[in-house]
């Protein structure tokens, strides 16, 4: 994206041009500094709308996309809260990648690590946080291709036990494959006791993004209303 | 190896470190409570003496401020109750959840909120009436309002 208020250009037709004369230039300069000032919310909406993008090309778009992008007078109207943010980030830097890349992807060769679930973490108590606000994050537990994020109430239990546990049973609760013959169940676990909740999950990256601590964060909150909370 | 079916489940039960049962509700109403000042004293705020656009104008401010700061919950507008009555505004869960033996939805607050205005317009007995009418049909006296926890807010 390049900004020119000089001398005559020439494109080709997979280049957009938004013209202006010479007495609204100071209207076309707060256009593109407003663009380029929200420019990954722009690609978010061209990601989620475009019947070209991530459909028959990769990243390519058409006009018609940007023809349609949002443009509210006030252009404080496109901001986003926290979550809806840490969605745009997610989408914008792993999901376009998945779906063209699958396997390949980030999402699913890369292990979270530790910091990635403090991320996690971090999305996951400003989330429920805000109805439970004695919730409290403790260090996650890696075991043999799965990883367990502890959260406690109040006071911080002592979960040493965690890594001392058999880790085949939790495979086999994670890893449904008795249930059919071609299909692979992968639970996501949501384990309750006394004032702790561990969540365990495999340790690819998929599964510990702020996306997912969102969608976690509203599942949990299930589980505690079903519980009387 | 990681691109099946994905199901979530839920094992246990707490049974210590929350202190109080239906937090959700209790930390709407209290949620709610915590903003009334800052709606009071929004410049950006319209003057209005309707109770309706009232309730409008606090549903949207409840709305807004909640995507950032109580993000769990979504406030709407005029929630239809049976038969012809409704109530001010209610508070939903942001997707499907089962509570007890009932699914509350999206379309299925779980907390209803009504709105009176003070002072109320005449007949001036409509105080009296707010306090003992709303606690009459919560507990009871109107049964097609179902629900656990309803609040009131004097505005």
């Amino acid at each position: 994206m390049a900004f020119r208020d000089k001398k005559f250009i020439a494109y080709q037709n997979q280049i957009i041009g938004i013209h202006a004369p010479q007495s609204q230039i100071s209207e076309l300069r707060e256009l593109y500094d407003n663009i380029r000032l929200n420019h990954d919310t722009y690609r978010f909406f061209c990601t989620m709308h475009s019947v070209r993008s991530l459909v028959s090309m990769a990243t390519s778009i058409l006009k018609q996309d940007i023809d349609l992008l949002p443009y509210p007078e006030d252009i404080r109207k496109l901001s986003f809260s926290f979550w809806e943010e840490a969605l745009r980030e997610d989408i914008l830097k792993y999901m376009t990648k998945y779906i063209r890349l699958g396997q390949d992807s980030e999402l699913l060769t890369k292990a979270a690590n530790l910091e990635d679930l403090r991320d996690y973490s971090r999305m996951f108590l400003r989330m429920l946080g805000s109805i439970y606000d004695n919730l409290q994050a403790s260090d996650p537990v890696f075991l043999n291709g799965l990883t367990c994020q502890p959260f406690y109430f109040g006071e911080r239990p002592n979960f040493s036990w965690l890594e001392e546990q058999t880790e085949d049973a939790l495979q086999k609760l994670i890893y449904d494959d008795e249930k059919y013959e071609c299909l692979r169940t992968i639970r996501v676990l949501r384990f309750y006791s006394e004032n702790f909740l561990l969540l365990i999950k495999p340790d690819r990256l998929r599964y510990w993004i702020r996306s997912t601590a969102i969608r976690d964060a509203d599942e949990t909150l299930i589980d505690l209303r079903r519980q009387g909370y | 190896m990681d691109r099946g079916r994905t199901e979530g489940q839920s094992i246990g039960q707490i049974t210590s470190g929350i202190n109080q049962g239906n937090t959700l509700a209790l930390k709407t109403i209290d949620f709610v409570r915590r903003q009334l000042p800052a709606w009071r004293d929004d410049s950006d705020r319209p003057d209005e003496r309707s109770e309706n656009k009232l309730n409008m104008q606090l549903c949207k401010f409840l709305d807004s401020y909640a995507r950032n700061n109580f993000p769990m919950v979504r406030f709407d507008h005029e929630e239809y109750q049976a038969g012809h009555r409704s109530v001010d505004f209610s508070a939903s869960p942001v997707k499907t959840t089962v509570i007890g033996v009932r699914q509350y939805t999206i379309y299925d607050p779980i907390l209803v909120l009504e709105c009176k205005r003070l002072p109320a317009p005449p007949p001036q007995d409509r105080e009296r009436e707010y306090v003992t009418g709303g606690i009459e049909r919560k507990s009871g006296g109107f049964s097609d309002l179902n629900w656990d926890f309803m609040a009131q807010i004097w505005i």
